[in-house]
């Protein structure tokens, strides 16, 4: 029988926080819909244009604004986070990756 | 988990409500997003991939169902958005979760084959045998510094569990231990675990990594720089960048569709083109000198990229630096990002013959006379992924350059400083390795040492075993 010392690592989890307050209804509400710019310049944004579409038929009063994420995919944009809430965003779809 | 992060700012920041959407590929690591940050993120699955679909195959993808849930990906969308908040969710009910995992010290003992397979089972290798760690081999292991066993190396954060994960000189001696290392090898371990950073990086690329080292440890320890340096026959380049993968794997880099993404891998990996740098039969300053440190100090050097092209015959009428523009042409050089393994003889060639006095002047001369169309430059799909936004952004030259006609000509390295010259080889014949890696960071080996070696090493082939002299095999 052999005896061996434990390769794994002790790990400390992070504090968890809650999820904002959900809106009562998409009718009349600007929705902005942001590309993560995760497969690039040249293929972005064609999955958000068929989400803007689907808006345009099926809920009209709802003002669709799509807006690509500034920097690649991993990079943080506060610059559009700060613009979607001055301009009163009301919620945010927000993708896509793979 | 670029997704996943852009929602959780908006939810928490901003008290905006979000709708994430993902491809199913991610359902896997998203679920464990939920379970670790606490956001229960609200997420809309696709099929996979979109990347590269058409209009008409996203509009399927849109009009569907989530192949995740078989809902309306459009439903689940709006309810995303709307649907109120369940106890789990709610600022007023909700309680925050913190744990502490608690590390068992040693293993229940059993037998020497039991134990080799629960470490594979538990994902503690790299799939081929290891030393098992017993008290008296990571004791033995130990000797190779004098910093105590409970002193912490470094600190990591993984991103998918947000978890804080410190480890101590002892860990890294028990990966080294696994790996075969001796306890000489101990310091360079120690070094580069204290860069905190992984081998293999979480993406879904065949990201892979170098690591070099430099100084008169390359020799006390038996590296090898010089004949095969990168081939698998010296035992520290060997089970040094073994160590390395071990060290990421017992990291937690390693779990796959949660920090394991990379969708073919590289073999690199296996010991992450772990070398030393041939310094004696290298006419220029060691690359550690580059970066800072005395040429007596040791350090190791990490760099990550994807793709290396051999030089397999060097015999050509154009001048070294003429033949390598066919190697660099198709790599991304990506923010001006290479590195180029010299065999001495063409280091000294480039040197005694071209005029180039240092690494970096024959860097700037690349830089000045390589170039290509700007819209092949482009069409790589890394620049137009992370370039092309800066470019956008406004950013010079690149914002010059995404203007520019296809075929106007650009010098796509303009940052000799952001190339590495490295010195390896045996002067079998003037070879060179041409590739997209960069230089992540150097860390000091001195720190970690407990006691100079013998030295002597003259041509760089440190710790090769040959034939006996007599016969035997």
């Amino acid at each position: 029988m052999v005896s061996v010392l434990n390769p794994a690592i002790a790990t400390r989890f992070a504090d968890r926080v809650p999820l904002a307050p959900r809106l009562s209804t998409l009718e009349g509400k600007t929705i902005y819909l942001v590309d993560t710019d995760w497969g690039g310049m040249q293929q972005n944004d064609g999955i958000l244009e068929e989400i803007q579409k689907w808006f345009a038929q099926n809920i009209p009063s709802a003002k669709i604004i799509i807006k690509i994420k500034a920097g690649n995919f991993v990079t943080d944009d506060p610059g559009l986070w700060k613009e979607i809430a001055g301009n009163h965003g009301d919620g945010v779809v927000i993708g896509v990756a793979g | 988990m670029a997704v996943a992060t852009c929602s959780r700012t908006l939810e928490q920041e901003y008290g905006i409500p979000t709708a994430p959407v993902s491809t199913l590929e991610f359902a896997a690591v998203l679920a464990d997003d939920r379970r670790f940050h606490g956001v229960p993120l609200r997420f809309t699955y696709t099929p996979h991939p979109v990347a590269g679909m058409t209009a008409a195959v996203l509009r399927k993808y849109i009009e569907g169902t989530d192949p995740a849930s078989h809902r309306s990906v459009t439903d689940e969308i709006i309810e995303a958005l709307t649907k109120p908040l369940g106890e789990d969710e709610r600022a007023d009910t909700y309680v925050p979760v913190t744990r502490t995992g608690v590390r068992q010290a040693l293993l229940e003992p059993d037998t020497e084959d039991n134990l080799q397979r629960l470490f594979y089972e538990r994902g503690w290798t790299d799939g081929l045998p290891i030393i098992l760690p017993t008290e008296e081999r990571v004791g033995h292991m130990l000797t190779g510094t004098t910093h105590a066993p409970d002193e912490v190396v470094g600190e990591i954060y993984l991103h998918d569990t947000r978890e804080h994960l410190k480890f101590t000189v002892e860990m890294v001696a028990i990966v080294g231990v696994m790996a075969g290392a001796r306890p000489e090898h101990l310091p360079v371990l120690l070094a580069v675990a204290s860069t905190g950073q992984p081998s293999i990086p979480g993406s879904t690329t065949p990201f892979a990594t170098m690591l070099l080292v430099n100084g008169p440890i390359r020799n006390e320890i038996e590296m090898n720089s010089g004949i095969g340096a990168f081939s698998p026959r010296a035992l520290a380049n060997s089970v040094i960048g073994r160590a390395w993968t071990l060290l990421s794997i017992n990291w937690g880099y390693f779990r796959l569709r949660k920090q394991f993404w990379t969708s073919q891998g590289n073999p690199i990996g296996y010991n992450n083109m772990c070398v030393a740098e041939n310094e004696e039969r290298s006419p220029w300053e060691p690359f550690h000198a580059q970066k800072g440190y005395e040429a007596h100090e040791s350090a190791v050097s990490l760099f990550r990229g994807w793709n290396f092209i051999n030089n397999v015959v060097g015999s050509s009428r154009r001048s070294i630096g003429e033949d390598m523009f066919t190697q660099l042409r198709p790599l991304p050089g990506l923010f001006s990002a290479a590195t180029l393994i010299l065999d001495p003889l063409v280091a000294r060639h480039l040197k005694h013959d071209e005029g180039f006095q240092t690494k970096l002047d024959f860097c700037r001369w690349l830089s000045l006379n390589f170039k290509m169309p700007a819209g092949e430059f482009w069409d790589n799909d890394l620049i137009d992924m992370l370039m092309g936004p800066v470019a956008i952004q406004g950013v010079e030259p690149y914002a010059t350059w995404k203007k520019l006609p296809k075929d106007a000509l650009i010098a796509p390295y303009d940052k000799p400083e952001n190339m590495n010259i490295v010195v390896v080889g045996g002067e079998t014949s003037p070879m060179w390795k041409v590739s997209d890696f960069s230089h992540t960071v150097s860390a000091s080996v001195d720190k970690w040492r407990a006691k100079p070696l013998a030295d002597g090493c003259a041509d760089g082939s440190c710790g090769l075993p040959d034939e006996p002299s007599n016969g035997a095999h």
